[in-house]
């Protein structure tokens, strides 16, 4: 699985790649982002490549806030489909991210 | 008027009294001007006689004896032949050089006939042969009347006696003081007299409009009233046409030319947009070549012809041959039938732009019920199996756009849909006219056919061409066609197009489109044409669009077409939708694309869609077999996908279908992860069934069963990533049941509503 990231200022944007994060490829995901999160504090994952999301790569998502968070550093989201949308208010995790429209608000929202 | 009145008896303490008496008797029964129609004092019976005689200086009246004379011009007293040269000696009231004392009289009139002469030079002047010893047989007065030193008519009294006489004399004076007072109201009548001409003029004009609905008649109206400030005046009412001005009404000699709007005093006032006198003087002479009319002016007004700002012309009014100032008062009634014609050819442009978006406006509704009866079609209601619907957005003018829909049984029914040639009238009837010759062709077929079938449309098509080619070509006109027969039972469409648009099927399953075209030539080209026919299989849930060109010719502000590629677009965006929601996404998306509901063709779209299989009221299955590898989680959600699509009724939301295969994904996972504890080489098999409005999913393993009983809640507060697969497969689906007992597979039962 590989990785784009861009850096904006000092937040880095991971575009998680698609089209679906499941019980099959969420682990892979998480063992490949997790050391991009290790050296960075503010970071954004843009969504828009996904169309669908289980609880596996929830959980995945999931645990890439409690790295950053337990590091000091914070994670926000954007470009989230609506299916992808569905799924995080049905387990309300939309109260736990902040979700933002674009990759600029999200980045914006650092400041 | 009759000079003789009777007699009345005299006494000096009723003179005023029997005088008035007298006058009154004397007028009654007079024409109306002298007499008093309604109690009013008497004053206004003597300043009518008074005026009567200041109006007619050859004219006096008498009191003789008592008795009440009134003498006109070329009266005759029998015997008297001096009764008129008498009044020569009067001066005539509108001479200003009047003379302010009295002349003498020459003869005196006597009604008894006996001629007796009296001269004086002085008011009050006593018969000759009077002296103060000698007591007189009676006296003779004559009073001069004078008004502001103007002596304008004379009192002629004669009375028997001495005493009367200061009576009579101080009666006159008051009569006098009548008539100045008359005189003066006439003056004062004569300054107002312009502004009353004015506000008349207005009435009249205001009477006019009611009326004379003609522009022409009442301009002609107007110039009259113009030339009327003074006698031999003479006018031309100039309005402007395309840069020219006109002589739309004139009083003179010669009819004039038109001419610029820059030349001469016309130009001049219009140029300074103000009213302009000019007296001949030093002003006219250079200027005669441009404006001949003025040849023998000696002033003019011209005055503007406009309303707000918008100059209609001109309204020019000359005398010619005397010297003559025009007045503040002239000035004012002229502006004021200036603006009467401003008014008058403002409100005829106004009619006539009015008349003809009225006219207009009847025609294209006219047009638009030709059409609504004659070359469109109501969609048929016994179809099943398909729902269809219509779009026919008018343009300006009715075109020769129509379609119609005939339904052979439930499951069997044609759609056509043609243009011809050409706009207006003339196009709506071949219209209307290959309609009618399509119902025609197909009877004639099914006659010939026995009626046993239905003709094929390759058949009806050549036939309704044989019947229009003839008439067609002698006009110089064809038609598009496209007819298309639906069989429902065998899923098919057959097919002539005959230069006509390509028909779009988009196949919902997999968004694959198909563009429907033949090879014929159109209607009306060639008279024994044989029309080819083409099949093509359709799905349920499939949608299929006849149109128009109007609809992809149809262009916006920057001569853009609107395309075939916009419409395929707008059909696939708009797919799920049912038939009549498609067409309001095309007819919107057109729309907002032309900028406006403004077009110059006429926008035709059928829509067919196909019900998706098969009906909420049926029972239908599909099993599959997946492995029990994570990888296969895509292809399982997929098909869940699929049938879903195909089996929902149209206008599902989505959120009932990503709930669906976010669960069965769940389901899936666990099954794979814990029941087969990660084994790949293992068997999930999966039944979907549609049911009475539900979708249901039957997944069977052989693995280790799970009670999900024994999960707890998951943790919302983000501190645990694991534990929400049962939470969100338990509030994805309406129902779900955990089977154990089936030898050795285990189910698992998940229910949702469409």
């Amino acid at each position: 699985m590989a990785l784009v990231t861009t850096n904006v200022e000092d937040v880095v944007v991971v575009e998680v790649p698609g089209p679906s994060l499941d019980a099959s490829n969420s682990k892979d995901f998480k063992n490949e982002v997790s050391p991009l999160l290790s050296s960075a504090q503010k970071v954004v994952f843009d969504l828009q490549h996904l169309g669908f999301v289980d609880s596996s790569g929830l959980g995945s998502i999931l645990s890439c806030l409690r790295q950053l968070n337990g590091a000091g550093g914070d994670l926000k989201l954007c470009g989230m489909t609506k299916p992808v949308r569905a799924l995080f208010e049905l387990v309300r995790m939309h109260r736990i991210f902040d979700i933002h429209e674009t990759r600029e608000e999200a980045v914006a929202a650092f400041k | 008027m009759d000079p003789n009145l009777g007699f009345l008896p005299y006494t000096e303490h009723d003179a005023a009294a029997a005088f008035e008496a007298q006058i009154r008797k004397a007028l009654a029964g007079r024409p109306a001007e002298f007499a008093s129609a309604s109690g009013s004092a008497l004053a206004w019976e003597f300043r009518n006689v008074l005026s009567w005689i200041v109006a007619n200086p050859a004219s006096s009246f008498r009191i003789d004896h008592g008795r009440l004379v009134l003498l006109g011009e070329g009266d005759r007293n029998p015997g008297n032949q001096n009764a008129v040269p008498v009044l020569e000696g009067a001066v005539d009231s509108g001479n200003p050089e009047g003379q302010a004392s009295p002349v003498a009289i020459t003869s005196f009139a006597e009604v008894n006939g006996e001629p007796q002469a009296a001269s004086s030079s002085q008011e009050n002047a006593l018969s000759p042969g009077e002296s103060e010893d000698e007591e007189p047989s009676r006296y003779y007065l004559r009073v001069p009347a004078t008004i502001q030193n103007q002596v304008v008519g004379y009192i002629h009294i004669c009375c028997p006696n001495r005493m009367a006489r200061s009576g009579l004399v101080s009666l006159s004076e008051y009569m006098l003081e009548l008539v100045e007072k008359e005189h003066q109201e006439t003056s004062l009548l004569q300054e107002l007299s312009a502004s009353w001409e004015s506000l008349d003029a207005l009435f009249e004009w205001t009477v006019d409009m009611r009326n004379l609905p003609n522009r022409q008649d009442m301009l002609n109206r107007i110039i009259e009233r113009a030339v009327g400030v003074r006698p031999g005046a003479k006018a031309i009412l100039w309005i402007e046409d395309e840069g020219l001005l006109l002589p739309t009404a004139w009083i003179g000699d010669r009819k004039p030319q038109p001419r610029g709007q820059k030349v001469g005093i016309v130009g001049r006032a219009l140029d300074q947009k103000n009213s302009l006198i000019l007296r001949r003087a030093g002003h006219l002479s250079q200027i005669l070549d441009t404006e001949p009319e003025l040849l023998n002016a000696s002033s003019v007004v011209v005055v503007p012809v406009s309303t707000h700002s918008k100059l209609h012309g001109a309204l020019e009014v000359w005398i010619e041959n005397e010297e003559f100032d025009f007045e503040t008062s002239h000035l004012r009634l002229l502006e004021t039938l200036s603006m009467q014609a401003a008014l008058v050819v403002e409100n005829d442009r106004l009619n006539l732009s009015q008349l003809e978006s009225e006219r207009l406006r009847q025609e294209v509704d006219i047009g638009s019920r030709i059409q609504q009866a004659l070359l469109f079609s109501k969609v048929p209601e016994r179809i099943e199996g398909a729902t269809l619907a219509s779009l026919t957005l008018p343009s300006q003018t009715i075109d020769g756009d129509f379609y119609d829909i005939v339904d052979h049984s439930p499951h069997c029914f044609d759609v056509v849909v043609g243009d011809v040639m050409g706009k207006g009238v003339p196009a709506a009837i071949l219209a209307a006219a290959s309609k009618s010759g399509l119902f025609r062709s197909l009877c004639q077929l099914m006659v010939d056919a026995g009626r046993r079938e239905i003709p094929q449309p390759d058949a009806i098509v050549t036939k309704l061409n044989g019947a229009l080619a003839r008439q067609m070509i002698s006009v110089d006109s064809f038609a598009s066609l496209s007819y298309a027969r639906f069989d429902l039972q065998t899923s098919t469409v057959t097919y002539v197009d005959a230069g006509h648009t390509k028909t779009f099927h988009l196949r919902v399953r997999d968004h694959q489109t198909y563009l429907l075209q033949g090879e014929n030539l159109p209607l009306g080209i060639v008279h024994d044409e044989v029309y080819q026919q083409q099949a093509h299989r359709f799905e349920p849930g499939d949608v299929l669009v006849f149109y128009s060109d109007g609809i992809t010719e149809a262009r916006n502000d920057e001569g853009e077409f609107y395309g075939e590629y916009r419409l395929y677009e707008c059909v696939r965006t708009a797919a799920d939708r049912s038939a009549q929601g498609l067409v309001n996404a095309i007819k919107q998306d057109v729309i907002s694309f032309v900028g406006g509901a403004v077009f110059q063709d006429d926008l035709t779209c059928v829509v067919v869609c196909i019900d998706r299989k098969p009906g909420l009221n049926t029972i239908t299955h599909e099993n599959r077999v997946f492995s029990s590898d994570l990888r296969e989680l895509s292809r399982i959600r997929q098909w869940v996908n699929d049938l879903w699509i195909q089996w929902a009724p149209r206008g599902c939301s989505g959120e009932g279908l990503y709930a669906l295969v976010l669960a069965i994904n769940e389901l899936s996972s666990n099954v794979m992860r814990h029941a087969y504890r990660g084994s790949r080489t293992e068997r999930i098999r999966m039944r979907a069934t549609c049911n009475q409005g539900r979708f249901v999913v039957e997944l069977a393993h052989t693995g280790e069963p799970f009670d999900p009983d024994t999960k707890s809640d998951p943790a919302f507060d983000g501190s645990r990533d694991g534990g929400f697969g049962l939470y969100i497969i338990e509030n994805s689906v309406d129902e779900i049941v955990y089977n154990r007992n089936d030898g050795d597979w285990h189910t698992i039962r998940i229910e949702k509503s469409f």
